[in-house]
């Protein structure tokens, strides 16, 4: 087991157990959750690049449904698209050249690209009604202050663990 | 020392990416939603005919879903869920629906319902034969 | 200490805030229905001063009852003692109220090879569609009454002007505009809508549309009613100025010994046109749209191309009486089908 693999493993641990926690809370609106376990993600993407990152993500929602008992169901779907989307848009946001956007940023792009991808989603699987993207302009304001939110919280840890002491 | 840390979170494209989306996201409000009451909701499921509802009408529907069936109650011109076989009940969390053009849905269950504010004639502007 | 770049955040979200919900007023939206020209009438007016809507509705209602008392095809009117001058052949001086609907269903009776003809008034009485109540009618009128009806059968050509007179040269002359009559009435009291400033609004006469402008940036969505089931199985989206138009054997016809008698008579046979089920056809001028439906109906699946043609028709779907699907390319490009598609044959561009 390489370095690489080992990171992996670590953090899709980490992000299996978020993203477990996660599906227990219950949400005020449809779709509406923190999206911590994209947090992991994001920090992965900062400090290891986007492979390790597009890894660690893709493990985490596969087996995070296989122990909800999701696997293959809508919520996978939805699951898997919101993650497919936000780490291609992660992907180009992370190779723009001179890297303009910081975490919070990131996050932020991160955070709309994986609600408007279940939206889509949503619609061409479950429900093809357009009056379904009514729920967008919501879903996008928690998708905002979610990700400003989770944007800071990882700047803040990336802190931490950059900050002399730990090092 | 906390000042500088809170301006160093936002790069100059955060900034600029925060103020943009901001922008969009209410724009897309009043792009997306149209708040005129309804007086009808069309339930679709994947398990039974779609059903037009009269709101003005305060009555319990049964919905057959793909787990279950899934209770709608109509009163006072408004709809919701009040029970369903859905794992997190989100349908039901998400309350009383009455605006025209709104849609409300419970995912798991297959079962959407869109109110609308004309009769019989959902998403048309005009009908002819 | 942080508070600072907050309150600059907090007053930048609030100064946006402001600024877009000044300009995102959502455009009012007027809709009445009325029954006029022996049909519903809906007129949809979107994005108008309530109080000039109100006015416009008003206006255009005078007009529809002008029309509808003018044109009616059976009771005692204009149109009625025009019908009875020109059976005489005498000239008369020109009905200004008629003439434009006389000009106008000339050249359309003329570029559809005599397929729509406004002049068969006495066939369609014979068959007894001159009355509201079509469950009174007993049986199909005699064979040999309509032969004799066909031996000088009258045609739009038939009514000439001769400098502020006109007659007529047909003893069997009856004019009966039909449905060509609600077109017409919808294109005039679209113009009367231009002409209070309405940009953007829908008349929809019984399934005779015109519409014009847009709905809020949005094309307006017409659906097509199932002519077999309840139901709509079309949708076409419009915008600009144009009219939509559905012919079909479904809207007037009486049944007699299990079988089923509609109202597009045919002028050649003197019986209902039996090729179509249905013909919806998209033109800017809604009295276009009615006589082009009404001829391609009756036409069949093998010569509305022909003739649309001729009519300078761009958009038709014609449903043939065995089910098939008959359209030109463009058409299937605009109607999307909102239940299975049905195999559409396409014909050559128009």
């Amino acid at each position: 087991m390489g370095y690489n693999d080992k990171l992996i493993a670590g953090f899709a641990a980490l992000a299996i157990t978020i993203h477990l926690l996660e599906s227990a809370l219950p949400s005020p609106i449809p779709g509406i959750k923190p999206g911590l376990a994209n947090l992991v993600t994001l920090y992965v993407l900062i400090r290891h690049g986007w492979s390790l990152a597009a890894n660690v993500t893709l493990i985490r929602v596969i087996a995070a449904s296989l122990l909800l008992g999701s696997f293959l169901s809508p919520t996978f779907a939805m699951s898997l698209a919101g993650a497919i989307a936000s780490l291609t848009v992660l992907g180009i946001a992370w190779h723009c050249p001179g890297k303009p956007f910081g975490p919070v940023g990131l996050s932020i792009l991160a955070a709309m690209a994986h609600i408007s991808a279940q939206v889509v989603t949503a619609y061409l699987l479950f429900i093809p009604h357009t009056s379904l993207f009514t729920l967008l302009p919501i879903l996008l304001t928690a998708a905002l202050i979610s990700g400003t939110l989770g944007g800071i919280l990882v700047s803040k840890i990336l802190e931490r663990v950059n900050s002399p002491i730990n090092t | 020392m906390i000042r500088s840390g809170i301006t160093s979170l936002f790069t100059t494209a955060d900034k600029i990416l925060f103020i943009f989306s901001f922008v969009a996201i209410i724009s897309s409000y009043s792009y997306f939603w149209q708040s005129t009451p309804a007086n009808y909701a069309i339930v679709k499921s994947s398990q039974q005919d779609p059903l037009l509802i009269n709101l003005d009408e305060a009555k319990v529907h049964q919905i057959k879903g793909s787990l279950g069936i899934s209770t709608l109650e109509v009163k006072d011109g408004k709809i919701r869920f009040t029970t369903s076989p859905c794992r997190n009940k989100i349908c039901i969390q998400s309350g009383w629906h009455n605006h025209g053009g709104d849609v409300t849905a419970c995912l798991p269950n297959l079962i959407s319902v869109q109110l609308s504010s004309k009769q019989s004639k959902a998403n048309y502007d005009a009908i002819i034969f | 200490m942080n508070s600072s770049i907050l309150l600059k955040f907090q007053f930048i979200l609030l100064a946006s805030l402001f600024t877009l919900s000044a300009c995102s007023k959502p455009a009012p939206v007027f809709h009445e229905t009325v029954f006029t020209m022996g049909t519903l009438v809906e007129v949809t007016i979107v994005g108008a001063d309530a109080k000039i809507a109100e006015e416009a509705y008003s206006a255009i209602l005078d007009d529809f009852n002008y029309m509808h008392n003018t044109w009616h095809p059976w009771k005692p009117n204009a149109l009625k003692r025009i019908n009875s001058l020109l059976q005489t052949g005498a000239p008369f001086p020109i009905a200004p109220s008629i003439m434009p609907l006389i000009k106008k269903s000339q050249i359309l009776s003329e570029q559809s090879q005599g397929l729509f003809n406004p002049a068969i008034g006495q066939l369609i009485k014979l068959w007894g569609f001159h009355q509201d109540n079509l469950d009174e009618i007993i049986e199909p009128p005699e064979g040999e009454d309509i032969q004799a009806f066909l031996k000088n059968l009258p045609k739009m050509s038939d009514v000439k002007f001769k400098g502020i007179s006109m007659f007529g040269t047909n003893e069997n002359i009856q004019l009966d505009f039909g449905a060509f009559a609600k077109g017409a009435a919808v294109d005039a009291t679209i113009e009367h809508l231009k002409e209070f400033g309405i940009k953007n609004a829908i008349i929809n006469a019984g399934g005779d549309l015109r519409a014009i402008g847009n709905k809020n940036g949005q094309p307006w969505r017409i659906g097509i009613r199932n002519p077999r089931a309840d139901g709509i199985f079309a949708a076409i989206e419009i915008s600009g100025d144009e009219s939509v138009f559905t012919s079909g054997d479904y809207e007037r016809y009486f049944e007699s010994d299990g079988k089923r008698y509609h109202h597009i008579i045919d002028p050649r046979t003197g019986y209902p046109a039996n090729k179509s089920r249905s013909v919806t056809v998209i033109h800017s001028n809604a009295a276009t749209a009615d006589a082009a439906s009404t001829a391609l109906f009756i036409a069949g699946p093998e010569k509305w191309h022909a003739i649309a043609k001729v009519m300078g028709i761009k958009y038709v779907m014609l449903i043939a009486s065995n089910g098939d699907v008959h359209m030109n390319p463009a058409m299937a490009k605009r109607i999307k089908f909102t239940i299975k598609q049905p195999t559409i044959k396409l014909s050559n561009p128009l």
